[in-house]
């Protein structure tokens, strides 16, 4: 099939335009702050690999950094236990067909979806509550009282919990996506299967888990670059001091910190911060390469 | 070959115990969110958990009295339709072709597009700032339209290419051969092919557009202009102690979007589910 | 679906035409009845747009735009700007805060692109030392600002850089205990406690009468900071020469004072409510006016919200108890400044209502106005509220030392609010000793003392 140059450029270009201007530009741009010392205000000092030398050498930043990523790697594994694996279960209910008021589930699951992140981070803060939050409340009334804690307060506990509201919000997203991918599998193979004798999971298993790679494959990208790239949820529910004592401090809180400063305190450190960005993009980009490598190999992409 | 409906299996009754519970929890924050807004402060505290026992609606009526939120409605309708609009067209037109015209040029460009969801958003402030101010799109919805399209175009593209390359080159083929152009093609066979990811991208990219307070406060200076979602947390950040204040303002907040997508629901999840090809 | 874009797009194109049309002038807008400030919004907007710099000299009317953090306060601020401007009738004044997490982030833009208000709230020391840098807030000399010269020097110099006036020191506060006059005289005590030992053994009555002592929670680091080891800091050290001592790097965080001050936090926990390590700022603001709690550490800012949240609550305070005598020092912060953004297009304006924030008149109405912020400038009247007079009362006798972490300590990560934050909450999730807990501490700030 012969494709015109002329076609390629006119579709490219609308979309060229507005990312580049308005999204790469200045984000590159900035990322070339961290070859600079800047407060944000005053002037700009070029200062070379100062910050990155300092990011990593100076033990109260590189202690920082490790933990930010150790967090984010476990908020990663906690979102895809507590989200993916959820949705996928989910979405393979739902898939049944003899199953009656699926539509409804459908709909009411993805509600929370809808729902912006200050209003869930709020939400469950208060949830959260050691002194009035229903979670305690209700642990005390069912005789559990044992296990009321201060949720968002112990650092054993604060990103689980963070990990399990930000789970809530967004559980409908796959599981959609999981069941769209499901739909789009033909009913003749099931029907070999159940001529087969197949049961209805051992048909999930051999059927449905394989031929919806594709769309496993796309929901994780997404989850690995959006979880390592966080900022939004854990700022509503804990700040960005990574309270408490750094048990949610990840990449993202940690970059903002030492961007723009504290209220009250740390003061504004551009070039660090641009440095902390730098490395996240990094880490980033290195994560899907690899993973596209993997996966890429079993042609679907 | 169809399985006898009247057969009790334990197994649909277990999906279904599984499924509803998980639906209360769904809609219990949300129950919560609403019946806070409805209790008195001192309710809150003392029984956070259930239903308020003495109705209120005190916090409804500040909120009201005090704020223009018709004129800040008008803007976020205004900024988010038009922005998913945009986003829409230009994305699809990008996907297409970097799904169909399979080369080097195309495979580095969408890495390239890639690229930008790699960075946290807010480390191109204050660059962000510059630019639009250099472009007079200081406090101008204009401005935060194109923020808007630009941050979700990868997000956007990645999610069509994957859509659009499941489906075979062939179904364009013969169209392409009777001469139809490009434009044609995409319109008339391929979009309404991928209509599950366009429903998808739909609702995936209203509803972070719809929900953002942080852009809007920095580059929005004027008042009349404000989001919706702006006001509400400017608003709730001053009485963040009343409760239930706080609360009537969130479930204000969220009730547009709620409703709106309760009322496309039926219609978007079809259209996800109308599902690529059967067969 | 096309049918769907093609109605979404007809919308866009509807909406877009009529945003065209208010987009450009806002005279055609019709705001909800707010009175004067709407009127004044749209003066403004419509100057703007217009394009023309107000004639500053002449009788012509100027809203100007005032911004700061302090939400809590917006009321009580825009009703002393009618002072003002029954004074001076062309001006009118109209303050929008940004909330305390945005502020830093709106305001750095704001400047940077040309829409910031008129006059804007500045923090002390190195909070606004850092937004001076950028060159957009106007210099003040006591030529354009006479009424500088009311302040004495330390006044002046928390909200100068090199020798340079950024703002007019407007608000000082003091940090103590509040307490519940109710409570207190239900449990039969009839003095407020001078020694940790007497306050110690108040808590354990109270506790035993079935009230909640202290309201109290180390979940917020800054609450940490600023409210409750300041005060307990301060009351221990007795006198400034402990806080030059560590500047000068004479002593450090494990010196046996500041290890008090962590075992004498470490006592009064028992006393807090329950899983206090998940408690934060507005959490015990609840608790304490609501009247579940009989004290709550926190600073004078905080009578504007108690009186108005809770008219009924009988408020008292006292200075944070000394560890063996009657407390020397109390913790004061030089908190709000008010400075004047040098884009401004009505300068003259600006600092007409600057001058006259530092004149005897305005420092007393800010203070009387804005409770619990007092006026540096000594001639200044003091505010007719009893509770405002007896928390400005703490620092008589006293030396009032400034809040540690303002001046200094903030040029690396952890500054030094973060670090006891993070401290007093380890103190409790490691049980530590006061002692260790002070090794941390020290370990954290090492970079100080490098």
């Amino acid at each position: 099939m012969k494709r015109s140059k002329k076609v390629y450029v006119a579709f490219l270009l609308p979309a060229l335009f507005f990312y580049v201007v308005f999204m790469l530009y200045p984000l590159v741009s900035s990322l070339g702050l961290s070859l600079f010392s800047w407060n944000g205000y005053g002037a700009k000092t070029f200062v070379g690999l100062a910050n990155f030398r300092r990011l990593f050498g100076d033990p109260s930043y590189s202690a920082r950094f490790w933990g930010a990523l150790k967090n984010n790697a476990l908020f990663f594994l906690f979102t895809v236990v507590l989200q993916n694996c959820i949705a996928l279960l989910l979405a393979a209910f739902l898939n049944i067909r003899r199953l009656r008021g699926a539509k409804f589930f459908r709909s009411v699951l993805y509600i929370p979806a809808t729902l912006s992140i200050i209003v869930v981070g709020f939400l469950w803060s208060l949830i959260y509550n050691p002194l009035w939050g229903p979670l305690n409340h209700t642990l005390g009334a069912v005789g559990l009282g044992a296990l009321k804690r201060a949720w968002l307060g112990s650092p054993h506990t604060a990103l689980l919990a963070i990990s399990v509201a930000n789970a809530w919000q967004y559980t409908g997203v796959p599981m959609i996506m999981f069941l769209a991918g499901m739909q789009a599998i033909p009913d003749e193979l099931y029907e070999a299967a159940s001529l087969d004798g197949a049961s209805g999971s051992r048909q999930f298993w051999g059927i449905t888990f394989p031929l919806i790679r594709p769309v496993m494959f796309v929901i994780s990208t997404i989850v690995f670059v959006s979880n390592f790239s966080a900022f939004e949820i854990i700022y509503a529910m804990a700040g960005t001091t990574g309270a408490p004592n750094y048990s949610t401090d990840i990449l993202g809180t940690f970059f903002y910190r030492i961007c723009f400063g504290q209220r009250l305190g740390l003061q504004p450190d551009m070039g660090v911060g641009a440095a902390i960005a730098a490395c996240m993009f990094l880490l980033i980009g290195v994560g899907v390469f690899f993973w596209f490598r993997i996966y890429g190999k079993d042609g679907d992409l | 070959m169809r399985l006898n409906r009247k057969k009790w299996s334990w197994k649909i009754f277990f999906v279904y115990v599984v499924l509803t519970l998980y639906t209360i929890y769904t809609l219990y924050p949300i129950f919560l969110m609403i019946a806070t807004s409805l209790k008195g402060n001192l309710e809150i505290m003392q029984n956070p958990s259930g239903f308020p026992r003495a109705v209120t609606w005190k916090g409804f009526e500040t909120l009201f009295r005090r704020e223009n939120f018709g004129r800040y409605f008008l803007n976020s309708i205004f900024v988010t339709v038009v922005s998913s609009a945009i986003l829409l067209v230009v994305s699809v037109m990008l996907a297409y072709i970097l799904s169909r015209y399979v080369c080097r040029l195309s495979n580095f460009l969408y890495i390239f597009f890639l690229m930008g969801m790699m960075l946290p958003l807010r480390l191109g402030l204050l660059s962000l700032n510059d630019l639009l101010n250099s472009l007079g799109l200081i406090d101008s919805l204009w401005g935060l339209i194109f923020i808007y399209v630009a941050m979700n175009i990868p997000f956007t593209m990645f999610l069509l290419t994957g859509y659009i390359r499941m489906i075979p080159v062939e179904m364009e083929e013969s169209a392409f051969i009777d001469g139809a152009n490009t434009w044609t093609i995409l319109r008339k066979i391929t979009v309404p092919l991928i209509k599950p990811a366009i429903a998808t991208t739909i609702v995936y990219n209203f509803v972070p557009i719809w929900n953002d307070a942080f852009f809007p406060l920095v580059f929005v200076s004027t008042k009349s202009r404000r989001t919706l979602m702006l006001a509400i947390t400017l608003f709730f950040g001053q009485f963040s102690t009343d409760w239930n204040l706080v609360f009537s303002a969130l479930t204000l907040a969220c009730l547009p979007v709620i409703l709106v997508y309760i009322f496309c629901s039926k219609y978007l999840i079809r259209g996800m589910m109308a599902g690529a090809l059967k067969g | 679906m096309k049918k769907q874009i093609s109605l979404i797009l007809a919308i866009a194109l509807l909406l877009t035409l009529l945003s065209g049309c208010s987009g450009k002038t806002q005279t055609a807008e019709t705001t909800a009845a707010a009175g004067t400030t709407a009127a004044a919004e749209t003066t403004a907007a419509a100057d703007t747009t217009a394009g023309t710099t107000a004639a500053a000299a002449s009788g012509e009317k100027v809203t100007l735009k005032f911004t700061g953090w302090r939400t809590e306060d917006q009321d009580a601020i825009n009703k002393m700007n009618e002072k003002f401007t029954a004074e001076n009738p062309n001006i009118e004044v109209v303050y929008e805060p940004v909330a305390a997490t945005e502020y830093d982030t709106y305001l750095q833009t704001a400047l940077a692109n040309g829409t910031a208000a008129d006059l804007i709230m500045m923090r002390s020391f190195s909070g606004g030392k850092t937004v001076y840098s950028g060159g957009k807030i106007t210099t003040l000399t006591t030529d354009s600002v006479p009424n500088l010269k009311n302040y004495p020097d330390s006044a002046v110099s928390a909200w100068a850089s090199d020798g340079k006036s950024f703002a007019v020191p407007v608000g000082m506060t003091v940090e103590g205990v509040h307490y519940n006059k109710d409570i207190f005289d239900k449990c039969g005590i009839t003095k407020t406690p001078d020694t940790v030992k007497e306050l110690l053994d108040d808590c354990k009555l109270i506790k035993d009468k079935g009230y909640l002592p202290i309201a109290g929670g180390v979940a917020e680091p800054w609450y940490v900071s600023e409210e409750i080891t300041s005060s307990i800091l301060m009351a221990t050290i007795g006198s400034s020469q402990w806080v030059k001592d560590l500047y000068a790097k004479k002593l450090d965080f494990t010196d046996a004072k500041y290890v008090q001050m962590l075992q004498t936090l470490q006592d009064l926990e028992q006393y807090y409510p329950e899983f206090y390590d998940g408690v934060g700022y507005e959490d015990c603001q609840q608790l304490f006016v609501t009247g579940q709690a009989a004290m709550y550490m926190s600073g004078s800012f905080e009578l504007t919200y108690l009186t108005t949240t809770n008219p009924d609550l009988k408020l008292g305070c006292f200075a944070f108890p000394g560890q063996d005598a009657a407390p020397t020092a109390v913790n004061f912060t030089a908190a709000v400044g008010v400075g004047g953004y040098s884009g401004t297009k009505y300068p003259e304006q600006v600092l007409t209502y600057l001058n006259w924030l530092a004149s005897d008149e305005g420092g007393g109405a800010y203070a009387n106005g804005v409770l619990g912020f007092f006026s540096p400038n000594p001639t200044a009247p003091a505010p007719e509220s009893e509770i405002a007079q007896q928390w400005s009362a703490l620092r008589d006798g006293r030396e009032a030392i400034h809040l540690m972490g303002y001046e200094t300590m903030t040029e690396s990560a952890p500054d030094y609010s973060t670090a006891i934050g993070d401290t007093a909450l380890k103190m409790v999730t490691e049980k530590w000793t006061a002692a260790q807990a002070a090794d941390y501490m020290q370990q954290q700030m090492s970079w100080f003392f490098k």
